[in-house]
């Protein structure tokens, strides 16, 4: 049982060493790899869903690592996964790219690894060490694979040092709770914690959820998200937004139940407010923004507003709504990633007032824009509809009637910007400035577009099979959902 | 065939044969309008056959979230009639566009989405619970962004897309906070659990849910001051305007308020808000008909207009003459519409001052657009008069006089409206030099099967009433004889007849009228044309939105943010130039350090 876990925690990092072991020009080969161990993690993932294993593993100094694979880790470890895989077979015989090397692939294994740590790990240290590990080959990734070297030490501090401030402070939590507690397993902790002060616990919780909400790109801790999705190259883009924004997504469904719901719901109000406005600022921010690439960073940064506020209610349905998010975010937002990825790369230019008629060229990406954006919007049947639902009426459900009626209001602002933007891109006549090269043999993008579009559909008309996941993986969290 | 059978089977076969329509699309797309209308045929054969042997109730249970939302099929006379209409009239449609889509591209596209449309109306129609039928809702407003926006390659086309779509959310967010709280409260979504716990509500919240419902219908079924994406809509093609006019879309939200009637009618302050937006809608939506030129936007205000009269029924608690409107509706303006359909497919043009004198070369269209002209104007003996009479004798009793008055001054506007374009299309002179010709049998059928629709549709009335409170709902059972006297012994027959000699009236002294609005009165021909100015007030907010969004990101995104990290930046560095002096390299200095760091740290164990 024990084995499985060791296997799902170090198959990225055998898959990283060996697709560096690859010569240098075998960029395609080291692609290859890299889909190949991401799919593997992917189906090991899912093989032990139901297996409930944990697995401790003492080190030095008293410290002991602490694993669990549950329901709500293999879900997201396998996203994650299925994330890394889409990120690799799009970049598979990228032109644009030409420094891609086996490095390359291999950094986007690292990501996954410490992704994949951060998933299995339950002990609070172990979870910040790999929290930090993650971060350290995404920024690599930023700052070597960009598309304006000009800006490109720029961005990749900025994303370095706001994503660390976040951490930093997530560690000054954990090293609190340590002093007052002796201990830093979160089995232990789960009894603990309400022991201590209530007002206490909230201050650490809030310190510690800072890193997940800059991770989240929550206003006002989002400056780094638009310049680090927008100069990267689109592979290192899916990854950020498959991979890294998926993993705070994971996490605070794993830490908001963690901490005693009295401190959290002194919490609940500040951060459904916070949620509200990012889901405006970022609506407003797509909607002016002429970018290409921009829009659709503003619009996650928007979308990230719907989860927080899903958290932010306290409530099993809400917290349903964050799982189901984990898996619509991926496959909605990768899906309209690669469709402006596909787009940018037949374009001259990255500014939609200049494109247009592209759904006569281009007419899977403008279907699988069309999808994506509706999902984005919440529209059924596609999968989108669902977390929308579930985080409404958890919302609804607090009696916080405003913020809810408010946020609802914000949905009719990522219409606009969603449809804004593939009527825009796709509507309308031909325009003149698009290159006709080929820059890619375009079946890998294609295939990406189609599995997006069979997803988005498949999961909104029948849902029920990942709700059933959803709720055991809820219920597995268990903290505080007995006494609500 | 058994109606529970049949019920599961009118919800799959659309959808299936919108999901199987792309499908045969690569084996052959020849087959696929075939098909298409195979599928329209089976739909709307089983709806026929549902309400046989039916006893109201609900049908089926599916878990779609276990344990959180279940879904069954409603079946009574409230939920058949629409569904009645969205088969039929869309199997009409399918035929006509075999025809009339011919040569366009893309036409898997268009049967698919047209199925799924179809289906979805009939969807919502039987939801026995709110979320599904909020559901189905939504998916007619996916249909009709991509469906209005098909010639995508049109910017107007994608546009007006794109704002059918952004107007009716905003409807359609209001119904979804008004169903949700309903849901936290009551704890279900199923209607019939709601309606009944409705009572329990106070009565502020009760009015903000009432609210919720009336702006969702307001959306989806284009009332005053959300109507505006209607008229726009009409660069959709023809069939497609049939389809969202008559059988699908802007039924929904008649449908819903009716559904929903109940619980609408214990807040005083709602219902008589429906009075006045039915009611102002429906004046304004023939005035602007009036005024228009463009033959679809006439029709398009003049659904406007009836679906005002449909919301001022139910207003005033017509919840059976709102829905006997719907259904004569559907009939006329689906013929209307694939009449015009035919002619604009011939003259290639839209603007009326641009027809004129048809009836010679299409004498079976243009008597068609007759007798769906006569039924939207309400000369008796046809379908629209009858429903019509209907709703202004229940308004009479209600006495909703204010109201009341505004929809007979419609009514006179209606009949000049509906003569003036028959005769500028296909009466008197030809005006234009192009050859035409009467349009194929595959159009044409349809156009014959309505046209006996709008003439006798209205003697199903003891069908329907008979099964109307078999259902459950208030209603006595009347005969088509009962009906027809009724009608014409009734106060409110005076209105209608009075209106349509009014309306005659005007239309035959209309060159007199016309040149006292133009010389003295330009003004109203002026903000007619213009819509009233909704659009602008509209482009307006939208334009004060795109600068404000512009302007917050240029003050906020650039100066502030850009200037907290810049200055935090700054802020590092010169901490670090300032703390670099003291790393001098001189022993001595070090040693400074070393003594200093030894005195604290000694005081501090000391």
């Amino acid at each position: 049982m024990s084995k499985s876990i060791i296997a799902i925690q170090f198959l990225p990092l055998i898959g990283a060493l060996l697709v560096l072991l690859l010569p240098r020009k075998k960029s395609d080969l080291a692609a290859v790899a890299a889909m190949a161990f991401a799919l593997a993690q992917a189906a090991l993932a899912l093989k032990y869903i139901s297996c409930g294993c944990s697995l401790t593993w003492p080190l030095a100094f008293g410290v002991t690592l602490s694993f669990a694979l549950d329901k709500l880790t293999s879900v997201t470890i396998a996203v994650i996964s299925v994330a890394t895989f889409v990120a690799s077979l799009y970049s598979f015989s990228r032109k644009q790219d030409p420094e891609r090397s086996p490095s390359f692939y291999s950094l986007m294994l690292l990501v996954l690894f410490g992704t994949v740590g951060v998933a299995l790990a339950r002990d609070l240290i172990q979870f910040y060490v790999f929290w930090e590990a993650m971060l350290i080959p995404a920024w690599v990734l930023v700052v070597y694979w960009n598309e304006e070297p000009a800006r490109a030490k720029y961005t990749g501090l900025k994303f370095f040092i706001i994503t660390h401030i976040g951490a930093v402070l997530m560690l000054s939590s954990i090293l609190w709770i340590y002093s007052l507690t002796g201990t830093t397993n979160m089995t232990a902790l789960a009894s603990l914690l309400p022991t201590l002060p209530v007002n206490t616990v909230a201050i650490m919780a809030i310190l510690f959820l800072m890193g997940f909400i800059v991770k989240l790109a929550i206003f006002p801790f989002h400056t780094w998200l638009p310049d680090a999705y927008t100069t990267s190259v689109m592979p290192v883009t899916l990854i950020l937004v498959g991979v890294m924004t998926n993993i705070g997504v994971y996490a605070m469904a794993r830490f908001v139940p963690f901490f005693p719901v009295a401190s959290m719901s002194i919490l609940s109000k500040p951060l459904m407010l916070a949620a509200l406005v990012t889901m405006f600022y970022g609506g407003f921010m797509a909607l002016s923004e002429r970018n290409i690439k921009k829009i659709v960073a503003y619009s996650s940064i928007s979308q990230m507003g719907y989860v927080l506020l899903a958290y932010a209610t306290l409530v099993p349905s809400g917290m349903a709504a964050s799982v189901f998010n984990i898996i619509n975010q991926a496959a909605t937002k990768l899906t309209l990633f690669i469709c402006v990825g596909v787009v940018v790369e037949h374009s001259s230019t990255y500014f939609i007032d200049e494109m247009g008629g592209w759904a006569k060229k281009l007419p899977l990406a403008a279907i699988a824009s069309v999808f994506a954006a509706l999902s984005l919007v919440g529209a059924p049947p596609l999968v989108g509809f669902w977390p929308e639902l579930l985080t409404f009426s958890a919302a609804y459900s607090t009696g916080s009637y405003y913020i809810a009626s408010l946020g609802l209001i914000a949905t009719v602002l990522s219409a606009a910007y969603a449809l804004r933007l593939v009527r825009k891109v796709f509507f309308g006549p031909l325009s003149g400035k698009h290159t006709t090269a080929i820059v890619n043999n375009g079946w890998n993008s294609s295939l990406a577009m189609a599995g997006g579009i069979l997803t988005l559909v498949i999961l909104g008309v029948y849902p029920g099979p990942v709700f059933g996941v959803v709720k055991q993986a809820i219920s597995s969290l268990g903290y505080f959902l007995g006494g609500q | 065939m058994s109606s529970e059978f049949s019920a599961l089977l009118i919800l799959l076969v659309p959808f299936a044969g919108a999901a199987l329509v792309p499908l045969l699309n690569l084996l052959s797309p020849r087959i696929v309008p075939a098909f298409a209308v195979l599928v329209g045929l089976a739909s709307a054969v089983i709806a026929f056959f549902l309400p046989f042997g039916m006893k109201p109730g609900v049908y089926f249970s599916y878990e779609v979230l276990p344990g959180v939302f279940k879904t069954g099929l409603l079946l009574d006379t409230l939920s058949i009639v629409p569904a009645l209409i969205a088969t039929w009239i869309g199997f009409l449609v399918l035929i006509y566009s075999i025809g009339y889509m011919k040569k366009e591209e893309n036409l898997s596209r268009y049967y698919s989405l047209v199925l799924l449309f179809i289906g979805s109306m009939v969807g919502m129609s039987l939801s026995d619970n709110f979320l599904s039928l909020f559901f189905f809702w939504e998916v007619m407003g996916v249909c009709s962004y991509l469906l209005i926006g098909f010639f995508y390659a049109d910017p107007k086309a994608a546009a007006a897309g794109v704002k059918a779509f952004i107007v009716t959310r905003i409807g359609d967010v209001a119904l979804f906070g008004a169903i949700l709280i309903l849901y936290v409260l009551s704890g279900s979504f199923e209607i019939s659990a709601n309606l009944a716990y409705a009572s329990k509500i106070g009565l502020p919240l009760l009015t903000a849910i009432s609210f919720g419902f009336i702006v969702g219908a307001v959306g989806k079924s284009a009332q005053v001051p959300l109507h505006v994406w209607l008229p726009d809509a009409m660069e959709a093609p023809t069939t497609i305007s049939a389809l969202i006019h008559a059988a699908t879309m802007v039924n929904a939200g008649v449908y819903l308020l009716a559904r929903v009637h109940p619980l609408l009618a214990q807040v005083p302050v709602s219902v008589e808000t429906l009075q006045w937006i039915g009611a102002i809608t429906a004046l304004l939506g023939a005035f602007l008909a009036t005024f228009n030129n463009d033959l679809k936007r006439i029709l398009a205000y003049s659904t406007v207009s009836q679906l005002g009269y449909m919301v001022f029924a139910i207003g005033v608690g017509g919840v059976f003459a709102s829905q006997f409107h719907l259904f004569s509706h559907a009939i006329f303006k689906a013929l209307l519409f694939l009449c015009a359909g035919a002619v604009i497919h011939e003259l290639g043009t839209r603007d009326v001052r641009e027809m004129g004198g048809l009836n010679k070369e299409m004498p079976l269209t243009g008597m068609a657009f007759f007798v769906g002209a006569l039924a939207l104007m309400g000369l008796p003996l046809f379908n629209g008069f009858f429903s019509k009479d209907m709703i202004l004798e229940q308004a009479y009793e209600h006495n909703s006089f204010g109201p009341l008055s505004l929809a007979v001054i419609a009514a006179v506007l209606t009949a000049f409206y509906s003569l003036r374009t028959t005769a500028m299309v296909f009466w008197g002179q030809q005006r234009n030099t192009k050859h035409v010709h009467e349009a194929p049998a595959s159009m044409t059928t349809p156009l014959v099967i309505l046209s006996i629709g709008a003439v006798f549709s209205w003697l199903l009335i003891g069908r329907i009433t008979a099964s109307w409170s078999l259902s459950g709902f208030e209603g006595e059972i009347i005969g088509w004889k009962a009906l027809a006297h009724e009608t014409f012994v009734s106060k409110a027959f005076m209105m209608t007849a009075g209106a349509i000699i009014a309306g005659y009236l005007m239309y035959m002294k209309k060159t007199a009228i016309g040149n006292f609005l133009g010389s003295k009165l330009p003004v109203v021909g002026k903000s007619a044309g213009i819509g009233l100015g909704f659009d602008a007030v509209y482009g307006g907010f939208v334009a004060f939105v795109y600068g404000f969004a512009g302007f917050a990101r240029n003050i906020w995104e650039e100066y502030i943010m850009e200037g907290i990290n810049k200055v935090t930046g700054a802020v590092a560095v010169l901490s670090s130039l300032l703390a670099r002096k003291m790393q001098t390299g001189d022993i001595h200095w070090n040693l400074v350090y070393i003594v200093i760091t030894l005195i604290i740290l000694l005081g501090m164990v000391l």
